[in-house]
């Protein structure tokens, strides 16, 4: 069977699903097309770089492919690739990182991604830049709310899912992310004065 | 509303035109090259063992699993896990059936200090000393499961993130459908080398599961044993880092 059945309208998501989960390449592909935009966004926030990024999607989607089978229907299929995805492109960053030693990094201080990652982003303010630049001193799991809540503009029961959470936490580690990017803001970027618009 | 509140929804409004103002790289057509390298045979995804369906890990503690990534031959009908094979008698190891859903991934604790944590511990509170200059934990925290307990040392600042569990008692691991497992020498013994997906519970006296203690990852960890104690580090590490951290703990 076709991704679409022919002649007819789309099939619905768990439609494909099941398709691609019986060996149906073109569902599959279908899959993919609705949703490599988030997939390669997800990515490219974590990664920053724009060639990690679409490896680390490409990957993902074959990693979803492979674990299609344990996948049950009627669960929202997008927050369960982009974790997969997200995990991927994780994995791509500290590949990179990892190039130098623990000992390296950790007298290094890690921060050496910033300047090439606010670049890729074009971003035209200093404003922004510099916000970009705290964002990047968050650790990880912080950094990762942050661009799940504000970025992809994902639903909290969809965060949840992403993050692993239980869907009652996903409000007080957004709220915590928050609050340590104010404090970072405070310490490292006090040009960046907060000023609720009127 | 407090100057707090505040400043927090003025940042909150700052994220939201950043996140308008991003100006994202063109989204590459993945649907292709997705495609070829499925026709061309995208590597096959692991084996799975011959378990009985475990709807639940009480029910699956029942069957011995084993951890794919081995090339161990096994008889028909004959099954160990891994660790029992390598000598980790706290550790047990399997294969899920099914992806895990609603399983958190915090490592949960009462958070306290490692004067504190020593104190509470029935064990001496070990740290590792790699990398040069590490010093204490950002955060100590103390789990308490029935009877078992133990403390959990997180490291987290620029350049090092990782926790480290130590515990006089026994785990048991899921794994998922990627998930690898690995024997690696650790000192004088062998640990376990893990990645992908688990799910990772306590268990308790009569080596039952305890429900609470569930949690998932799959960030790369290291166990081994030393002595009466189990280990458990978990970070953003390669194994060589963190068995140097495990043969670095005093």
């Amino acid at each position: 069977m076709q991704g679409q059945q022919r002649g007819g309208p789309p099939l619905d998501e768990d439609e494909l699903i099941r398709e691609a989960q019986r060996g149906d390449v073109d569902a599959f592909e279908e899959l993919v097309r609705r949703y490599e935009q988030p997939a390669f966004r997800t990515a490219f926030l974590i990664t920053r770089d724009a060639t990690e990024a679409e490896d680390a999607a490409q990957e993902g989607f074959l990693r979803a492919h492979r674990a299609l089978p344990g996948f049950k229907l009627g669960r929202p299929f997008r927050p369960w690739l982009l974790r997969i995805v997200a995990n991927q492109a994780l994995n791509a960053m500290k590949s990179m990182r990892r190039r130098a030693t623990l000992a390296e990094r950790y007298a290094a201080k890690d921060e050496s991604a910033s300047a090439a990652a606010v670049e890729e982003l074009a971003l035209e303010s200093e404003r922004g830049r510099a916000l970009w630049s705290a964002i990047e001193m968050l650790r990880e799991q912080e950094r990762l709310v942050i661009y799940l809540h504000y970025f992809l503009s994902l639903p909290e029961r969809e965060m949840a899912e992403v993050l692993r959470c239980r869907p009652g936490t996903v409000k007080s580690r957004l709220h915590r992310a928050t609050r340590r990017l104010r404090d970072v803001i405070a310490r490292h970027f006090p040009e960046l004065t907060l000023e609720e618009s009127p | 509303m407090t100057q707090e509140d505040r400043g927090l929804r003025a940042l909150e409004a700052e994220l939201e035109r950043l996140a308008r103002a991003i100006s994202y790289p063109p989204s590459p057509s993945l649907a292709a090259a997705v495609r070829r390298r499925l026709e061309a045979g995208a590597p096959a995804p692991p084996p799975r063992w011959p378990l009985a369906p475990a709807p639940s890990l009480a029910a699956a503690l029942g069957i011995i699993a084993l951890a794919f990534a081995l090339t161990l031959a096994l008889s028909s009908g004959a099954r160990e896990t891994v660790a029992d094979f390598f000598g980790l008698d706290r550790v047990k190891v399997f294969r899920l059936e099914e992806e895990p859903q609603g399983v958190a991934e915090e490592i949960v604790g009462t958070p306290t200090s490692l004067r504190q944590a020593q104190e509470q511990a029935d064990f001496e509170v070990r740290l590792p000393t790699y990398p040069t200059g590490i010093g204490e934990p950002e955060e100590v925290l103390v789990q308490r499961f029935g009877e078992r307990t133990g403390v959990v040392l997180v490291y987290e600042r620029p350049g090092l993130a990782f926790s480290l569990l130590e515990t006089r008692g026994s785990i048991i691991k899921g794994l998922g459908f990627e998930a690898t497992v690995e024997p690696v020498p650790v000192g004088s013994g062998t640990g376990l080398w893990l990645q992908g997906q688990r799910v990772v519970q306590y268990l308790d006296e009569e080596g039952n599961p305890i429900q609470e203690s569930q949690r998932v990852t799959d960030v790369n960890t290291l166990i081994w044993e030393d002595g009466e104690l189990l280990f458990r580090l978990e970070g953003d590490l390669s194994q060589e880092e963190a068995i140097r951290i495990a043969e670095s703990l005093r």
